[in-house]
């Protein structure tokens, strides 16, 4: 289990994570989603203990992480943009990382080097972008670590590998309760592999929930008039997360369940009315939207 | 809850990262090798085709001259392999470093399974492996193709590699401090740099100063101290303070260590992660910059004895040189006020330091002590001065100070002191200018080798005061009075049989490393140091040299010239010297000159050119030294009537047929 209670991470007077509180169980898939420089990164950092908190703790099965070497032996990192010697290839690397890992499994590596079409004796840095980070996970997972933290995995990965990624993973945490935790900006692919979803914004952390319970909290609704009622506030009463207006056409994201809002909709007298589930990234633009990210100023 | 690890699992990790290094500086090792190995064998390649060549003659082959091309073998390569690794050491110890200044791979270090600390020092022990012991394999081909060829090793070549090994640890562990500090490689390079340049030079900037504005102070006893370089690691390589650069590797070590696991991940790719050594930089520089333009401005000499322009000159060169150091550390001006805190310190400091140097505050220069309060003094003259019971001026200060107690030679010494004050022409306004040149030629050790005097006082209150002036002053700009300085009085003190007894090598130098021993009759008196009529009268004496030759052996000689030596110490100490012409014999003596251990290669160097080997020391042997002849009686070389034995072996061989006979 990662606990994490008030952590606080400051680069001079930037406050990247601030104060943040959050507790994700073993053998769960956790997907940070965020805006650019919402501190995703940075908190992947401090649980890989790369960066040292400036306030707070981070607690991996009870035990501090930061210069641990016992606890960040159970602990891999795959940056945004992994490392590799000029000279580095999978076999050399494998054998510093053989060593250094208490964990590592041969067998697990021979395993994943099959499976991932990849020259293992090919000199890493010369290899694409999506093919350095498939090196990066057949090292990773060798090592059968029970923590892995992931920045932008998906990045560069073609559909085949992605769909293999997720595959592994899955497999992975159900057999060896692996607790993942990925930052991305495709929530397309978060939407496939997460149990659970943390948005963070400005360092703080919106919102944490299961996935599933997430997609049926909110609705996009669509409702049109013929004539549009002259009442004060059509959606009154109605947990409006976003509304955008077309003529007599709405679009209303609300946070319920259809149950909860479609009566005093029908009341309206609706000319046309749907409703239906959001995605991951419709959830994540209204949330957004909600806390102060105004997507159509930066459009 | 905090897990450890055992010290095995940890020494693990390091070997892993020790191969993985290993592995990643292979390209260079290889280059380093191939270099090496093909430069050995071209230098042996000629060194043989040379040796053997000039060894062929019609006289037969002589196998010596192809010893001699292997001694020059075993010079050049080691000197190339010496400098080859200097390089190398570099490549390898910016790369090794290099971990601490890239975000990716902080990234990828900082998630390892290892402690910062372990990972440290492994890097570290890394840089020392690989710097020393490829150079280490070639020094041992070099000396196993000497030893083949059968030249024995040349202790020089030997000492290469303890010089190689404390150069190259101490600035691997300065240069690892420093990568600690810094957030860039290119930081690290530049303040590895400038402070190994710049620390030298502000050093040498302070001397001058003291040397300039404090006339008599010993400042070139420190020519040779570490103080002199110890921000300079570079300098290790010559050999020298070996144990101070240990002290100085183990401290980098330590605080590298000790900072590490403190260090912010996050100052990759930005200026520091430790500000201090930022400041180090821009304070020396800043200093060395304010320094010369502001002596530039003090010896024009334009208010307050040029010490207006001093302080105007050095803010003028000083802010500039910290605003465009700190442009190129930081890459901008973030934090300028941060180094400007530190700069205002400097210049205070700089400011009131040169008042109180520039107005003699505390009367240095003048002060000469009243009689009264004088218990004993003494005076030594640098260019007629043996001493091997202590060294340094502190030293040779501290034995002249309780030399004379009695009132006349206490007057004596006092007034020589008042000329050498008076000589100093201290109301000169040229002291800034003379900064430079007790700057750039106060490194040599004038104390010692110049027209130098030391005049030592023990006060009543026991302290301890002494000063080093210079006859001819010929290194200084001050404008020197030379009819003044009254020499003679000097004589007075330095003639007397106190000082032959404390500071002539005749009497203190090792008796056991005696090179040489001759004696001259003449029959005439000659002066005390029978220097200069020795020539006149060697041309027309008889000299007998007390060496070994065809019917004496190296034991028989080495005896007779220590009993001889040593008699005649007797004699002196029993009966000191004579004013009368009743001088048989001027005893000749040389010594050899033992290893000058600490000395630089420069220094050496100086030491040669001062002509500090094969010196000969000059005594006189009276009718009344009945020691010194009866040890001469005893060693066959006088008769009872204190004549000389012509039948001695040592007139023998003296070749008595170039000689006057008196």
């Amino acid at each position: 289990m990662i606990e994490i209670k008030n952590l606080t991470k400051r680069f001079d007077k930037v406050v990247a994570v601030n104060n943040l509180d959050l507790t994700v169980m073993s053998g769960t898939v956790t997907g940070l989603v965020g805006s650019n420089g919402s501190g995703k990164s940075t908190l992947l950092r401090m649980l890989a203990g790369v960066f040292r908190p400036d306030g707070g703790e981070i607690l991996l099965n009870g035990a501090s992480l930061f210069d641990n070497p016992a606890a960040k032996g159970n602990c891999y990192f795959i940056p945004d943009f992994p490392y590799f010697y000029n000279s580095s290839t999978i076999e050399n690397t494998a054998s510093l990382l053989r060593e250094i890992y208490p964990n590592w499994s041969e067998s697990q590596y021979e395993k994943y080097c099959s499976m991932f079409p990849i020259d293992r004796n090919g000199k890493i840095i010369n290899m694409s972008k999506g093919m350095q980070r498939q090196a990066a996970l057949i090292l990773a997972l060798s090592t059968c670590p029970e923590f892995l933290f992931l920045d932008e995995i998906f990045d560069g990965l073609d559909p085949v590998v992605r769909h293999l990624l997720k595959k592994i993973l899955i497999e992975h945490v159900y057999e060896h309760q692996l607790t993942v935790m990925i930052a991305s900006h495709n929530l397309r692919e978060l939407e496939d592999l997460c149990d659970r979803v943390c948005l963070m914004h400005r360092g703080n952390v919106l919102m944490e929930r299961d996935i599933d319970s997430l997609r049926l909290e909110f609705r996009k609704v669509q409702i049109a008039f013929n004539q549009i009622p002259n009442v004060p506030d059509l959606f009154a009463g109605i947990n409006v997360v976003n509304v955008w207006r077309n003529g007599n056409v709405f679009n209303v994201t609300i946070h319920g369940t259809e149950a909860d809002f479609m009566p005093q909709l029908n009341a309206l007298n609706p000319a046309y009315i749907s409703a239906m589930p959001l995605t991951l990234e419709e959830i994540f633009i209204s949330e957004m939207g909600a806390a102060g990210y105004d997507t159509n100023s930066i459009i | 809850m905090t897990q450890t690890v055992s010290f095995r699992e940890k020494f693990k990790s390091g070997f892993a990262l020790f191969k993985w290094e290993l592995k990643s500086c292979i390209g260079t090792l290889i280059v380093f090798s191939v270099l090496s190995s093909v430069f050995i064998a071209i230098v042996l390649t000629l060194s043989l085709v040379i040796g053997y060549s000039s060894a062929l003659s019609d006289d037969g082959f002589d196998y010596n001259n192809v010893l001699t091309a292997l001694t020059v073998f075993q010079y050049i390569t080691t000197y190339m392999v010496f400098f080859l690794n200097a390089v190398f050491t570099i490549v390898y110890t910016i790369r090794i470093y290099s971990y601490l200044h890239n975000k990716r791979k902080a990234d990828l270090y900082g998630s390892m399974p290892i402690s910062r600390r372990t990972f440290f020092i492994s890097k570290t022990v890394s840089a020392y492996i690989l710097s020393v012991v490829p150079t280490m394999f070639f020094f041992s081909v070099i000396e196993i193709i000497s030893v083949a060829f059968g030249q024995p090793v040349m202790p020089d070549i030997a000492m290469f590699f303890v010089k190689l090994l404390v150069g190259a640890i101490a600035c691997i562990s300065f240069y690892g401090l420093l990568a600690v500090c810094s957030g860039t490689t290119l930081n690290s390079v530049l303040t590895f740099i400038a402070i190994n340049f710049a620390y030298p030079v502000t050093a040498l900037f302070i001397k001058g100063t003291i040397k300039a504005f404090f006339v008599g102070m010993p400042a070139n006893q420190y020519n040779s101290s570490f103080i002199m370089k110890a921000l300079n690691p570079l300098s290790a390589y010559d050999g020298t303070h070996i144990v101070y650069w240990l002290i100085f590797t183990a401290l980098c070590l330590f605080l590298g260590i000790f900072l590490v696991k403190k260090r912010r991940a996050e100052c990759a790719q930005t200026s520091f992660a430790y500000h201090l050594p930022c400041y180090i930089v821009e304070l020396l520089i800043a200093f060395i910059i304010g320094m010369f333009v502001g002596t530039l401005f003090g010896s024009l000499n334009v208010m307050l004895y040029g010490y207006a322009g001093f302080v105007f000159g050095f803010v003028l060169g000083s802010a500039p040189a910290l605003f465009i150091t700190h442009l190129i550390l930081y890459k901008g001006f973030s934090k300028l006020w941060k180094s400007a805190i530190p700069y205002g310190g400097l210049v205070v400091t700089v400011v009131l330091l040169m008042a109180f140097c520039n107005f003699d505050v505390l009367g240095y220069n003048n002060y000469v002590p009243a009689e009264s309060s004088v218990k004993s003094a003494g005076i030594i003259e640098m260019n007629n001065c043996y001493c091997s019971k202590t060294k340094g001026s502190f030293g040779l200060a501290s034995m002249a100070s309780d030399d004379f107690e009695d009132s006349d030679s206490i007057k004596t010494i006092t007034d020589f002191h008042r000329s050498a004050v008076k000589a100093a022409n201290l109301e000169s306004n040229e002291k800034f200018s003379s900064i430079w040149a007790n700057m750039l030629l106060s490194n040599i050790p004038s104390e010692y080798f110049e027209n130098g005097y030391c005049v030592a006082y023990r006060l009543n209150n026991g302290r301890l005061t002494y000063r080093f002036y210079d006859s001819t002053m010929s290194y200084s700009m001050f404008n020197y009075d030379n009819d003044s300085f009254d020499t003679k009085l000097a004589d007075k003190i330095t003639s007397s049989d106190t000082y032959f007894k404390n500071y002539s090598a005749i009497m203190n130098d090792d008796i056991n490393s005696i090179k040489m021993l001759d004696l001259d009759y003449s029959g005439n008196r000659l002066s005390d140091d029978g220097y200069d009529d020795y020539y006149y009268y060697s041309y027309n004496s008889l000299t007998l040299h007390i060496e070994s030759g065809s019917d004496i052996s190296d034991q028989k000689a080495d005896a007779d010239r220590k009993k001889i030596l040593e008699a005649y110490r007797k004699d002196v100490e029993a009966v000191g010297r004579h004013d009368d012409d009743s001088e048989l014999f001027t005893i000749a003596v040389q010594f050899e000159v033992p290893e000058k251990d600490g000395l630089s290669p420069s220094e050496q160097l100086i030491s040669l050119i001062e002509s500090d080997y094969g010196r000969t020391y000059y005594g006189t042997i009276w009718a009344d030294y009945s020691n010194t002849l009866a040890a001469l009686r005893e060693a066959g070389i006088i008769n009872s009537n204190n004549s000389v034995n012509k039948s001695c072996p040592y007139y023998i061989n003296s070749n008595p047929d170039k000689i006057v006979d008196y």
